[in-house]
């Protein structure tokens, strides 16, 4: 199985790239393996340092590629990783001169916020495999054969809000987690194509689906072409995306 | 109607005014200890570092807001002290850098196994309490109307100015009804000023949030307040309902005797941390 991503990732409008607190990996390329995972995450405006905790989280569900993935050790694993990193940055602002301010001692106390989506596929058959999908929160996934075969988690434009449900790098706001993960699984055929989004594109994205409209082959044109830019710009002008940041990855899955 | 969004480019206005006048020196009949001055300065505190918390980053405070407080009591005017003396209304990146301190409080929180903990946090401090004078709300509403025409001129989209006043409601200087409805018709392109009322009282009746109708409200000065209260735009309602709170299509942005941090969180500047509540 030859799986060949690619992704796009832009900032909110007004906003430095490095303040966009998205993050999707593996970066693009072309993958062979058995099985292989991907994972895209939207780091909470609300929290501190939220670019380090969605990066963390979808770069362990990418390197945990487990096939029974137990999202408590999964967590404690990630929160690990995160309170590692976050004394080192603590520690090379105390170097640097520039020791925490009162505010961000006070989010660091509560921590960092992030949605997960990730999704492993298996190569099983002459003609394809399956899939298996975890989920905390509004990041969306969009199987498509011609046209979108599966919605996952969310189903429905209206859905989409201000407060999704998030993953914390603070084990004290975990409590509900267990009631926050989503899990699906289905079946996938070489040449199916699978569009992995942050909320605010995915929900442009349903819209257009739920109009009669091929939004998915908008966006293969655009990413052929490399406009995805441009066109996020004019969606966000016409006031049909909402300001926010958007990610993008497109995966197909290929016969060797 | 307020729908604007809340950036950097287009930021929006929060103005405070507080009652600093001499009968806020009476004990406060709410949940806390102490005078009512002591409640304004708590309550004023908290809503700083709120809105403070609200819009920092790794990288710094993102200037979402431009406050101002206004003091009333035996002055009416711009109440900061320390280096932002003066100041009618400063970006939130100025006013998070500059408390007059920053006190270490303990304050509960989750402990990961369906308990609280205790855990201190920094408490800034930018008001302390003053309770001296009459209690000249007409005149500080007046003060604030021209601040808002200023800045409606220069932000004509913005969403719109939210004043909240602190006080006891017992005004010295007449009726300030008129002045408040005035500066409501203050409008953005997304809508009229909003005025937001917290009453400190030293009556001991039970908190009371986001009403419909006076019918339940304790005294006089509280029925004052609450007729020059914002009915709650649907948004911001809708935020209040999903956070608990029993509201109406006729609920007011008053409180009495409780907290209007809440109001802070209701306000759109991104994605929310629902495991926070």
């Amino acid at each position: 199985m030859k799986l060949i991503s690619s992704h796009f990732s832009i900032p909110k409008k007004g906003n430095q790239p490095r303040e966009n607190e998205d993050f999707f990996y593996p970066h693009g390329g072309e993958i062979r393996r058995d099985h292989q995972s991907i994972a895209i995450a939207d780091g909470a405006s609300e929290g501190f340092l939220s670019k380090l905790w969605s990066r963390i989280l979808t770069v362990s569900y990418v390197n945990f590629n487990r096939t029974d993935l137990d999202i408590h050790q999964f967590t404690d694993f990630c929160i690990d990783v995160y309170e590692d990193q976050r004394e080192k940055y603590i520690k090379r602002r105390r170097e640097n001169n520039t020791p925490l301010r009162w505010f961000e001692e006070n989010l660091l106390l509560k921590g960092s916020f992030s949605t997960l989506l990730g999704v492993t596929f298996f190569d099983e058959t002459p003609e394809g495999g399956s899939w298996l999908s975890v989920t905390v929160g509004d990041s969306c996934l969009f199987q498509l054969r011609d046209s979108v075969i599966e919605f996952f988690p969310v189903r429905d434009a209206s859905s989409f809000g201000n407060s999704p449900d998030l993953i914390s790098s603070n084990p004290a706001y975990n409590q509900e987690l267990d009631a926050k993960v989503r899990v699906k699984t289905g079946r996938f055929l070489f040449g199916d194509t699978f569009y992995l989004m942050t909320d605010a594109i995915a929900h442009w994205f349903m819209n257009q689906n739920a109009e009669g409209g091929r939004p998915w082959a908008t966006l293969d044109e655009l990413f052929e072409t490399d406009r995805l830019k441009d066109y996020i710009d004019r969606l966000r002008g016409e006031g049909s995306l909402k300001n926010d940041d958007v990610t993008i990855a497109r995966v197909m899955l290929v016969e060797e | 109607m307020y729908t604007a969004e809340i950036s950097r480019g287009n930021p929006t206005c929060f103005l405070f005014l507080i009652d600093q006048s001499g009968s806020m020196e009476d004990p406060f009949g709410g949940e806390s200890s102490g005078s009512k001055a002591q409640a304004v300065a708590d309550a004023i505190n908290r809503l700083l570092q709120n809105l403070v918390l609200r819009c920092a980053k790794a990288e710094g405070i993102r200037d979402y807001f431009y406050v101002g407080v206004i003091g009333y009591g035996t002055k009416v005017g711009p109440a900061f002290g320390g280096d932002l003396a003066g100041e009618t209304l400063a970006p939130i990146s100025t006013i998070g850098d500059r408390p007059l301190m920053i006190e270490e409080r303990m304050q509960k929180v989750p402990d990961g196994a369906g308990g609280v903990v205790e855990q201190a946090v920094k408490f800034p401090v930018w008001f302390e309490p003053v309770s001296k004078g009459p209690t000249p709300m007409k005149q500080a509403l007046s003060k604030a109307e021209n601040i808002l025409v200023d800045w409606l001129n220069d932000h004509p989209d913005c969403f719109p100015p939210i004043v909240i006043n602190i006080s006891d409601g017992e005004p010295t200087d007449g009726d300030p009804s008129s002045v408040a409805e005035s500066m409501m018709q203050l409008e953005s392109s997304d809508g009229h000023v909003l005025l937001f009322n917290l009453h400190l009282s030293s009556s001991m009746a039970p908190p009371i949030e986001f009403p419909d109708t006076n019918d339940n409200l304790p005294d006089e000065f509280a029925r004052l307040l609450y007729e020059m209260s914002s009915v709650l735009p649907e948004k911001i309602r809708m935020e209040a309902e999903s956070e608990g709170f029993m509201v109406s299509d006729e609920s007011r942005g008053f409180i009495f005797n409780s907290d209007m941090v809440k109001v802070i969180q209701f306000l759109d500047i991104g994605t929310r941390a629902t495991n926070l509540r």
